[in-house]
């Protein structure tokens, strides 16, 4: 029998939102805010981001901070900081580009975390389909 | 993809992908870039693929393109990206059964999962992905579309049945089903309906209970009770089940009002603050939700102020102020019922929160009228009221207190003026008016 507390747990599914600090170490340039900055795919040792036009350009050298919004007037938990050079760029349109960074100096016991945070999410959710579709 | 070492289901993956239109609608060119590319690498034909940025752009293409897989944003600017499908059910019924719809989306929120669980989408994919994820994903939900089970095939063959009207049969296909799978609430469900169509309504409630032993949280299965149950009048377990309904999918505003209906007719004043917080945390209410929320905490709150907690009642008729702004119709009972009460100054309080374009209705004036006699000086609350009277408002309570007040200014030949012009006007009232006449006299 599925238990509903088995697959429901609302604290499971409180919200994530990630912030994103994006720094061009080159060029000494920021994007300051931080809602036009986001992170999109996170592959092998590479994160793929959407940044306004003109934040950087290839082989540049960069920081990426993520951080994991904070609720209301908390502050933002840091996730993980990212040196890396600019892999590509592609120009998107509508004032926004799309930058793959090669990452070469993190953490990767905080890499895997933010992979955990949103594997388990993503399975938890697959759980919780699962169940109400039966 | 596309290596010797494909697995079969794999092989069987690129096939189905070969010929299937993609719809892929993101607001971000990246997202929308990156999905691209993980179709191409799983055999979709670039040219069958088409990429919108909008709603409006997803909804065209929708219909002129009849894709095969839609993948959507949830937050497709103003809207939401699960409209789509909602959209696609009611104008092409048929097109709808075989699409697969999936979301890919940044908000991980309890409501945007359960609302899209609800709308029984094929697959739910987080922001920032992994390819691995959306490949699988999309490979999974493909394959339950191509490769069906034998319980599928039977909930589908009954499914037929049952819309043809074949009752009989569509009854038997699904009690098979209930035997092909370890879990079978879903076949439970639509054997409920079968018997729920045939007015057998003990017997559907069985098998929605049944379904409900498997899998407490069975979503349609959970309504199918529910819908019964109103059906049938039965409030205090309707009440019940839709606790359950909204507390794993709090997401629906018609689900939630139905809620606080049935939790006001249930008597379950304490509940509705529960909901309150609920609904604070959905990010999409609508105009309904909003009229229905401030309505529940009005009860509430009168039926605290019978109950002599003052406090609380105060409370919630503040979270309701806050939650209405500006809505003339929800303060105005507010300060009806503290005016019931007697919490005059509290009503004048609530009295400031009115809009200043509703500082001139009649039903303003009424109520600071009320609160005036209250408050105010005898000559001055009979002259307001005559001012009142002479604009042509018409109100039993503003009668009732030029009456008493110019009795006890002793203007008797203006108070029998005023009796008979409120008995002419509130002919059923006229008892009323006398005991006021009676009382004051007597005072």
């Amino acid at each position: 029998m599925i238990k509903a507390d088995e697959v429901f747990n609302a604290s499971d599914f409180e919200s994530i939102r990630l912030v994103v600090h994006f720094q061009n170490i080159t060029t000494r340039t920021e994007v300051k805010d931080k809602k036009s900055a986001q992170l999109i795919e996170i592959g092998d040792k590479w994160l793929t981001l959407e940044l306004p036009s003109k934040s950087c350009n290839d082989r540049h050298n960069v920081m990426v901070d993520v951080k994991r919004a904070g609720k209301g007037k908390q502050k933002d938990v840091d996730i993980l900081s990212v040196t890396g050079k600019v892999f590509s760029v592609e120009d998107l349109g509508d004032n926004r580009m799309q930058v793959v960074v090669e990452c070469v100096q993190f953490e990767e016991r905080r890499w895997n975390d933010l992979l955990s945070l949103y594997a388990n999410r993503q399975a938890e959710i697959q759980k919780f389909f699962a169940a109400v579709k039966g | 993809m596309g290596s010797p070492q494909q697995t079969p289901e794999q092989q069987l993956f690129m096939k189905y992908l070969a010929t299937r239109k993609i719809l892929i609608a993101d607001p971000s060119a990246s997202a929308r870039s990156g999905v691209f590319k993980i179709f191409q690498e799983c055999g979709a034909k670039t040219s069958q693929i088409t990429l919108v940025n909008s709603f409006t752009q997803a909804l065209e293409q929708m219909e002129k393109l009849k894709p095969h897989i839609v993948i959507a944003e949830y937050e497709l600017g103003k809207r939401c990206g699960l409209d789509l499908l909602q959209s696609q059910r009611q104008q092409q019924p048929a097109e709808t059964k075989d699409t697969l719809f999936i979301v890919v989306t940044g908000n991980t929120s309890q409501s945007a999962v359960a609302r899209a669980a609800e709308e029984d989408i094929d697959g739910y994919i987080l922001k920032p992905f992994t390819v691995e994820v959306v490949r699988q994903t999309i490979m999974k939900a493909a394959i339950n579309k191509i490769r069906p089970s034998e319980y599928a095939i039977a909930i589908e063959k009954g499914k037929k049945e049952l819309a043809e009207g074949n009752f009989d049969d569509a009854e038997s296909t699904f009690q098979d089903a209930t035997k092909l799978d370890t879990q079978p609430a879903l076949a439970f469900y639509y054997h409920g309906q079968t018997k729920f169509i045939r007015q057998v309504a003990e017997e559907a409630k069985g098998s929605y209970s049944k379904g409900l032993e498997y899998n407490k949280i069975h979503y349609k299965c959970l309504v199918g009770l529910y819908e019964l149950l109103v059906s049938q009048k039965n409030h205090a377990e309707a009440y019940e089940v839709v606790k359950r309904v909204s507390q794993y999918f709090p997401a629906n505003p018609k689900r939630l009002a139905e809620v606080l209906r049935l939790a006001i007719v249930n008597g379950k004043y304490e509940d509705v603050e529960k909901y309150y917080a609920i609904f604070c945390n959905i990010d999409d209410r609508d105009e309904t939700l909003i009229k229905y929320i401030c309505a529940a905490l009005v009860v509430c709150g009168r039926y605290y102020l019978s109950s002599k907690f003052k406090t609380r009642a105060l409370e919630l008729f503040t979270k309701a102020a806050a939650t209405g702004t500006g809505r003339v119709k929800i303060l105005k009972e507010i300060v009806q019922a503290l005016l019931d009460f007697e919490m005059i100054k509290e009503a004048g309080q609530f009295l400031t929160k009115f809009p200043p374009e509703s500082q001139t209705t009649d039903e303003y004036l009424l109520m600071s009228f009320q609160v005036l006699n209250s408050t105010g000086n005898r000559s001055i609350i009979i002259d307001k009221g005559r001012e009142l009277i002479s604009k042509g408002v018409a109100d039993e309570h503003l009668y009732e207190i030029m009456i008493q007040r110019s009795i006890e200014a002793r203007l008797t030949g203006a108070a029998e003026s005023l009796f008979n012009d409120a008995v002419k006007k509130f002919p059923h009232r006229k008892k009323e008016f006398e005991q006021i006449v009676a009382a004051v006299n007597s005072a």
